[in-house]
């Protein structure tokens, strides 16, 4: 299968580098859903994420030529689709966070370590989406895109202190959240149960 | 006490990567459907920054181009060689009309008595076209004995209505040893040959035409009079049959991802039945008459074609199913709060099957098609036959696609906007035949033959497609 996957990716890339319509647009349709999702992780709305997901996908058509198989194809349109995101984004909804609130959260690890193994993608996402706009932003560059901490202190024109600080605030925040959401699917399972 | 806190620092760390890893791993399985107006844009971001749709046009323009100098061509070549006919037929009619005078006193005797009679009217141009009262006479006298109504007879005199050969007529009345005198009939016949040649604008007036009984002519006898420049207008309506093979559905590739599944399905061994795609098209069009002859033809016609077709084929299906598997963490360092003691392995499981499926199509699509034709044409009685070669550029406006089959079940519809104005060039040809109903209107019919060439790749149309067309309509003088 993957075998066959890679095979047809590669023909639909060299396809795109010949500028073949065909393949643009079954590439498009190869990676519109997952790349969309990526971009409403990012935009405030759909619209703004639409608007990404197009400016992204015209990027990679017109410089796919630059794309020489190292490292996942994937990979490559996903930091360009993350580079256009973080370009879309209003500078002053960028990391604009209360930190006050986040220091005064406390994490019990126990429970943490059940409440990871117990909830799905879907939940776990959601929580993500859910962050503050400065929070989500460093955590998923850092967590989910793997950018470093200097890529994102030039990004967010931040130093790289801030950005860790912030990642790790973010982390404790997410922490917190997915304690809350375990402990309430623990609370609503007894209900159902008794 | 600092080796402890290393080691505490290490071990969040190591928790903080696998909290991110499993953050990651959740994320990257998210999936959205953006809405299908995203494609759209991208592609017309994409054509109009795209330098071949460009050399598309300029190909297509080249083509008209090229018909449009081939007509101003041949245009050129009509009126050029209608001036030097003029001139060759004086030229000739002079030097016979000297030959044959210088041969008697009583010819010499005749021209100068049409010649003082031509100055007594001031009819110089008559005198150019070196028309005597001798043979008004004997015009006169033959259309008198002879019934108005015989238009073959009618037809016996009129060459020398167009050209040289009406010298001749004249210089052989002169050799006839008859009295001449001027009669005031004839007088009065010159006064109103004037009359009518200032009406008319011609100065080739048949004194044959000018008999009492003239006002008798019937719409199919009425004397042509040359006019180089006539605009006519038309309408048709007309139905096609294109070759099969007209759309290229072949590349079929069908993608579901999920969670946990990949499903990858593609076409194979694909095998078409025969059809033939029919169309109804309608139009209208102008048509400027150059000369008796020749024509230049443009206009536009919308076509929509409509068909279906059965594919054959292998589906090969193969569908990877990402089975996750917690295991226990290899030998190492336990953790100190025991956290992320098991970890995932993902283990993928591919079913693979080949099924025999047959694919239904039914699709309709339209286009708008603007020819430029130049036109020969010849005239017998109220029958006009015509023969008509040229280019179109043919503009796609949109298509309606269904795909039914056991797999796959899918509705298309796309717009001249996704598809950015798709064109291609066609060559025409066709002969028509045309009736005259009345004076100002002409029913034709016209069986037509079109070659395509794509000029565009994502073209629906198959390079090298053949149209069979007839189409009927009425046109209009103006």
């Amino acid at each position: 299968m993957e075998l066959v996957y890679t095979k047809r990716l590669n023909s639909l890339i060299d396809g795109c580098c010949d500028g073949n319509r065909k393949c643009q647009r079954e590439l498009y349709n190869l990676f519109k859903s997952k790349m969309f999702g990526v971009s409403m992780r990012y935009a405030q709305n759909r619209a703004l994420a639409e608007d990404i997901l197009q400016e992204s996908f015209i990027k990679v058509f017109k410089s796919i030529k630059t794309y020489k198989g190292e490292g996942s194809f994937e990979g490559w349109m996903r930091r360009i689709l993350v580079h256009t995101a973080l370009r879309y984004i209003d500078k002053e909804k960028r990391y604009r966070c209360s930190d006050e609130e986040v220091e005064s959260l406390s994490i019990d690890k126990s429970v943490l370590n059940d409440a990871m193994q117990s909830l799905e993608h879907e939940e776990l996402t959601k929580l993500v989406d859910n962050l503050p706009d400065g929070y989500r932003q460093i955590f998923s560059l850092y967590a989910i895109e793997g950018f470093t901490h200097k890529e994102i202190a030039e990004k967010f024109e931040i130093s790289i202190g801030t950005s860790k600080s912030q990642l790790a605030r973010a982390r404790k925040l997410l922490k917190t959240k997915v304690i809350e959401l375990y402990k309430r699917s623990v609370a609503q399972n007894g209900q159902s149960a008794g | 006490m600092s080796f402890i806190n290393a080691q505490l620092r290490k071990t969040v760390k190591v928790q903080d990567r696998e909290f991110d890893n499993i953050f990651r791993k959740a994320a990257r399985n998210v999936r959205e459907e953006p809405s299908k107006s995203v494609w759209s844009a991208i592609e017309r971001d994409l054509d109009s920054s795209r330098p071949y749709r460009i050399l598309n046009y300029v190909s297509a323009l080249r083509w008209v181009a090229s018909v449009a100098l081939l007509v101003a061509f041949a245009s050129g070549i009509i009126f050029n060689y209608d001036d030097v006919a003029d001139d060759l037929i004086e030229n000739r009619a002079e030097k016979v009309v000297a030959e044959k005078s210088s041969d008697s006193e009583q010819q010499k005797e005749v021209k100068s008595q049409g010649e003082n009679q031509l100055a007594h009217n001031n009819k110089t141009e008559f005198e150019n076209n070196d028309i005597s009262e001798a043979q008004i006479h004997n015009d006169q006298s033959q259309t008198k004995s002879q019934p108005v109504s015989n238009i073959a007879e009618r037809r016996a005199e009129k060459p020398a209505d167009n050209g040289s050969d009406r010298e001749l007529v004249k210089a052989n009345t002169k050799e006839q040893d008859q009295p001449i005198e001027i009669s005031s009939d004839a007088q009065h016949e010159l006064m109103k040959m004037d009359m009518l040649r200032a009406e008319i604008g011609s100065e080739y007036v048949d004194a044959g035409e000018l008999s009492e009984n003239s006002t008798l002519y019937t719409f199919d006898e009425l004397p042509q009079i040359a006019s180089k420049l006539n605009l006519r207008v038309g309408v048709f309506a007309g139905m096609s049959l294109q070759n099969p093979k007209v759309i290229d559905f072949a590349e079929f590739n069908y993608y579901n991802f999920s969670n946990d599944v990949a499903d990858y399905r593609s076409l194979d061994k694909l095998e078409s039945s025969k059809s033939v795609t029919s169309a109804f098209d309608f139009g209208a069009q102008a048509i400027l008459d150059i000369g008796n002859h020749f024509s230049v033809v443009s206009g536009v016609e919308y076509t929509k074609f409509s068909g279906n077709q059965r594919y054959y084929y292998d589906v090969e299906e193969q569908v990877s199913i990402t089975v996750k598997r917690m295991i226990p963490l290899p030998a190492g360092p336990p953790t100190p709060d025991g956290q992320f003691q098991n970890h995932f392995v993902e283990q993928e499981q591919i079913i693979s099957n080949r099924v025999r499926d047959t694919l239904f199509l039914n699709y309709q699509m339209r286009s708008v098609n603007v020819p430029l034709e130049v036109r020969y044409r010849t005239k017998m009685n109220r029958f006009e036959i015509y023969g008509s070669v040229g280019a179109a550029v043919d503009i796609y406006q949109s298509r309606d696609i269904q795909y039914n089959s056991s797999q796959i079940n899918i509705e298309e519809k796309e717009s001249r906007a996704s598809r950015n104005y798709l064109t291609n060039m066609s060559l025409n040809a066709g002969v028509g035949i045309g009736y005259s109903i009345t004076e100002s209107i002409m029913f034709y019919s016209e069986p037509r033959f079109s070659h395509f060439t794509n000029l565009n790749e994502d073209s629906p149309f198959e390079n090298n497609t053949q149209r069979y067309s007839v189409r009927a309509g009425l046109i209009f003088n103006l």
